[in-house]
């Protein structure tokens, strides 16, 4: 039996009075790609955000519904936020490395949860780096600027910086966006080789991409102008995209739309 | 963009109709061609399958084309697949019209009483053919399910006449020449059964594109 990591029961997310999201239920499997898609501003990074309390930083926002992850109610109280954060790491539309060399932008999350050895920090920096298809290309400038990289190499940084902290989840919200083809290439490639050992969701706009990569496909969709957006259909990948059950998917993915 | 995408998958869907009309023209032909011995119409058919030949080999191109610009999901995906599919199909319908032609051909040069309960069989076989070709394209021009689901049911008849064909055949006269026409005979209604089962897979290739599911038809 597949093992869900994300359980997400009847949930309504608010930005003060306008309702984003309405009764999304999804369970979103372990050590699977999950792809969100739908229009612009459907609430898909809404949606994203929800997964690891980024939304609690924006004011006047609240939830209902229940989001579990392994079990476990991510908006109860005894919920440690930093710790969840650290579970579900998050990766950026545009690569936001620290104005800090490659090396500290790694170790700079495993320090702060109170790793000071150097000799482990080497380790986790290295590993870290290998797991996101960088090392060979950085191993011999770790203490060169981070932003001295490429677009792509910086966001393999990012993922890199993501994976030093030992998270179960990656959520990627259109992580390829700004970056060129083949760097793009490699990424999927990684988010590949990632779902192996972590839990992967992203949200992209190419809609090839999610062909691509996901295993599964989510589609969301606000039907009324300033109303909120539902979950339209949710199946394997290879079904929504050859043959999607609702036709609002349908229309959406062939281009039909408005 | 995509609207013209759109509209390219709209022509490309109406000029696999048109090669399928051509194709209904080789087969008329090629039967009447029969029926009457007559070489002209053979000839006709050749020149028809020429243009059945260039018209698949351009559609072929097309929709190779779409899939690689356009990058087709969902139905437009199914359309593209099932266009490739029924384009082959249609080709060597109209191969197989072009092989009646050739026998007819053959026949007008032997000299040999025509056995008139075969060509009766022929006629009567080449009939149910037209029939089903027929709603088979239209069942693809119309993205008709249940038009497509009939056509075994079409087909039947067919294959028992091919099948009366053998019984007819072994009342023929031994002569070496009767028996050359008759096995050319035999061989027309071999295409005819053919072309018709080309035309069921059609309809197999419209059920696809309809329901997305792949099902052979019994």
């Amino acid at each position: 039996m597949v093992k869900v990591t994300f359980k997400v029961q009847n949930l309504d997310f608010w930005y003060g009075t306008f309702k984003a999201l309405e009764n999304i239920t999804i369970d979103i499997s372990a050590n699977k790609v999950t792809a969100f898609i739908g229009p612009s501003g459907c609430g898909k990074s809404t949606f994203l955000r929800c997964l690891n309390r980024m939304n609690d930083l924006i004011e006047e926002t609240r939830i209902e519904g229940k989001i579990f992850l392994d079990g476990e109610d991510i908006y109860s109280g005894e919920v440690n936020v930093a710790d969840l954060r650290r579970r579900v790491g998050m990766i950026f539309q545009h690569p936001n490395p620290f104005p800090m060399s490659v090396y500290e932008n790694v170790a700079y999350g495993p320090r702060i949860h109170g790793i000071k050895d150097k000799k482990r920090l080497d380790e986790i920096v290295e590993k870290s780096l290998d797991k996101a298809a960088l090392w060979k290309e950085v191993k011999d400038k770790l203490h060169t600027p981070a932003l001295s990289l490429s677009g792509g190499q910086q966001q393999r940084l990012c993922i890199a910086r993501v994976l030093a902290v030992n998270p179960e989840v990656i959520l990627m919200d259109e992580p390829c966006s700004a970056i060129d083809p083949t760097s793009t290439q490699k990424i999927e490639d990684l988010i590949d080789e990632l779902k192996q050992s972590y839990t992967i969701i992203i949200v992209t706009h190419n809609m090839m991409q999610a062909a691509r990569v996901s295993d599964f496909t989510a589609f969301l969709l606000a039907e009324n102008t300033n109303g909120p957006a539902k979950l339209i259909e949710y199946d394997s990948t290879e079904v929504i995209f050859t043959n999607p059950k609702d036709k609002r998917t349908e229309n959406y993915i062939t281009g039909r739309f408005g | 963009m995509r609207k013209s995408f759109h509209e390219e998958l709209k022509d490309l869907k109406k000029e696999v109709v048109e090669v399928g009309k051509q194709v209904e023209k080789s087969i008329a032909l090629a039967l009447e061609a029969v029926i009457e011995g007559n070489a002209e119409k053979a000839n006709a058919v050749f020149q028809n399958d020429d243009l059945i030949d260039k018209k698949t080999i351009e559609i072929e191109e097309k929709g190779i084309s779409l899939v690689a610009t356009q990058s087709p999901v969902a139905r437009d995906l199914r359309l593209i697949h099932s266009v490739l599919f029924i384009s082959i199909h249609l080709e060597r319908m109209g191969d197989l019209a072009f092989n009646m032609a050739k026998a007819v051909k053959h026949l007008t040069k032997i000299p040999s009483e025509r056995e008139n309960s075969l060509v009766e069989l022929i006629s009567k076989m080449g009939e149910h053919t037209r029939q089903v070709v027929s709603a088979s394209i239209e069942a693809f021009e119309k993205n008709d399910l249940k038009l497509a689901e009939e056509l075994p049911k079409l087909d039947e008849p067919i294959d028992g006449l091919f099948k009366d064909f053998f019984k007819a055949l072994a009342r023929c006269s031994a002569e070496e020449h009767s028996l050359d026409w008759a096995t050319t005979m035999v061989l027309i209604s071999r295409y005819l059964e053919r072309i018709a089962d080309h035309a069921v897979d059609i309809g197999e290739r419209v059920a696809y594109l309809v329901t997305g599911e792949f099902k052979e038809f019994d």
